[in-house]
């Protein structure tokens, strides 16, 4: 791997991206009540793809999500979630039939052992990842050209997973001893745990030491990351160290380590072991553990965003248009955007400009991805700071201030970074 | 005390002796005008609408207010941020930014004031110069005046 890797979270609305843009991007990302109802699409859109995907079992969702959200208007359990309840086995499925989140003690006993539902459910989200395509290829094979390839891209399946805010956390616990019963069970396919946790736990070393050496046994192949919440244009210096911190020790034992809600600082998170980012097509870059995940988002879909390359950042299409007129130097030059001036307009049909401004943001995204490598390492963390200096009298008008943020993160853990030598 | 929003935009619609109602005697008002993506809580217009004038009204965050202050300058002649008195402060310190984007400033309490004068934007396009105009003509076609 000589450049990070860039998934984009699978959503059917975003099909004509995945398409038009397909060499922008590395893969896809699905969460799994999405794939119990689109199965049969999903397996038939990637096998045409051709790329490689992963699942997010989205075991914390039955954890953290108020329950109503799981619920249609008629009070009963909304039809994908129901489905994927009974893939994931009597516990969860329990869980949506009494309308209650899933607790500690569905797993752990008054002593703190192990309940067999660790088990269980282990083994049921893994089965759940490496059977239902397969199952579902298999049932519409009279539809393929080819004979489609027995794996269908799957990387690697995720173990259960739950949220923790501390090393004292009963989930931490939990979430540890599904990665390790998930290591036993492995397969054919590689094996990732998630670490699904918040800027407070990242803040103590200690925590991040232990963690580490927690995760750190045989047969563990690489490790998702979600912070809660976490936006890349918004965090603190601190955190960002913290990130590049818990990236070099993760990576160390050339475990793949992949943010499962990030942005441009993900891509630069490389140079310190971060092999991949997912993110949707210009939106969904951060997440809340108690937002349910979405099909579609709002109605007409997020608000359209213009990202600004020099600023490694996005914002609505009305104030991109009003800071390109006083900062005209922020224009893009990209394929998209030097082909489409007049799609940026005011009057453009919001479907049209939503279009141009994705597919300018994918254009972006492979740039950025393809200048990261070694040689270019100290020119992009410069370019930072160059930016930041260069517009910092305007630092309350135009999204700046995290580039500094960046470039202060990235010199503090300088001598974390994975080629010093060449840095 | 707390301050709403809509307290404040009552404050300065209400108060006849009030700087920049007497400033914009004569014009148009509409509230929560629509153009593009944003919503400008108060329009002033005249009759020929060559001139419009867009306040963002705000309690206390200055800097919200002035990005989308920034933002009314696609199509306002003049664009203000208007601030409760109480917080307005915060605001004036900063006053040379908001010199340097035109944008310009009103505290409000029971005299507003025209705090910094806003500049003549230089930043108009065209096509939301004609949204707004639109707008604006469509509210008053449906009998929209407020003043």
């Amino acid at each position: 791997m000589n450049r990070p890797e860039y998934y984009l979270w699978y959503r059917p609305l975003d099909k004509r991206y995945y398409m038009e843009c397909k060499d922008e991007y590395d893969g896809f990302a699905i969460s799994a009540h999405m794939l119990t109802h689109f199965a049969n699409s999903f397996s038939v859109f990637q096998s045409s793809m051709n790329k490689p995907y992963f699942i997010d079992p989205e075991t914390a969702a039955f954890q953290n999500v108020d329950i109503s959200r799981f619920l249609n208007s008629k009070g009963g359990v909304r039809i994908s979630w129901k489905k994927l309840g009974k893939h994931y086995g009597s516990v969860v499925m329990g869980a949506l039939e009494n309308r209650v989140r899933l607790r500690t003690t569905d797993f752990l006993n008054h002593d703190n052992s192990f309940k067999p539902n660790v088990q269980e459910l282990t083994a049921r989200v893994l089965s759940f990842q490496t059977s239902l395509i397969k199952k579902t290829v298999s049932g519409l094979s009279l539809f393929f050209k080819e004979k489609p390839q027995e794996k269908m891209g799957l990387q690697f399946v995720v173990a259960p997973y739950f949220f923790f805010d501390s090393l004292s956390d009963p989930w931490y616990r939990i979430s540890l001893e599904m990665a390790r019963r998930a290591v036993k069970l492995k397969g054919e396919y590689p094996v990732f745990a998630t670490l699904c946790t918040t800027r407070q736990f990242l803040a103590k070393d200690e925590n991040i030491k232990t963690l580490v050496k927690d995760f750190d046994f045989n047969g563990l192949d690489g490790f998702l990351i979600w912070i809660d919440n976490m936006k890349e244009e918004d965090e603190e210096t601190a955190l960002f160290g913290n990130i590049l911190k818990l990236v070099k020790y993760l990576s160390s034992n050339t475990r793949k380590v992949i943010n499962l809600y990030g942005g441009y600082f993900s891509i630069l998170a490389f140079f310190w072991g971060m092999s991949a980012h997912v993110s949707g097509v210009c939106y969904r870059d951060s997440r809340s553990f108690s937002e349910l995940p979405i099909y579609g988002g709002p109605p007409g879909g997020p608000v359209p965003r213009y990202y600004i390359p020099r600023f490694r950042t996005k914002v609505p299409l009305d104030d991109a248009i009003r800071l390109l007129q006083q900062f005209p130097e922020l224009k893009c030059d990209c394929d998209i955007c030097s082909g489409n001036v007049t799609a940026y307009a005011p009057d453009t049909e919001r479907s049209f400009a939503r279009f141009i401004m994705n597919k300018h943001f994918l254009c972006c995204r492979k740039r950025e991805r393809e200048e990261t490598i070694d040689a270019n390492s100290n020119k992009l963390f410069e370019a930072l700071n160059g930016e930041f200096t260069r517009y910092k009298k305007f630092e309350e008008i135009l999204p700046i201030s995290h580039l500094a943020k960046w470039y202060s993160a990235i010199q503090d853990n300088a001598s974390l970074y994975k080629h010093k030598s060449q840095a | 005390m707390c301050i709403y929003e809509y307290e404040l935009c009552d404050q300065f619609i209400r108060n006849p002796s009030s700087e920049p109602t007497r400033n914009f005697q004569g014009y148009g008002m509409l509230t929560e005008l629509k153009v593009g993506s944003k919503i400008a809580d108060l329009v002033f217009f005249d009759t020929g609408l060559k001139e419009i004038i867009a306040v963002e009204l705000k309690v206390n965050k200055w800097k919200s207010a002035l990005h989308q202050a920034m933002t009314y300058q696609l199509w306002a002649t003049e664009s203000y941020a208007a601030l409760s008195r109480k917080y307005v402060n915060g605001a004036l310190k900063n006053r040379r930014i908001f010199k340097k984007c035109g944008v310009g400033i009103i505290s409000i309490d029971g005299f507003t004031k025209i705090e910094v004068k806003a500049k003549k934007s230089s930043y108009r396009n065209l096509q939301y110069l004609e949204m707004a105009k639109t707008e604006i003509n469509r509210r008053l076609a449906a009998g929209d005046k407020d003043q």
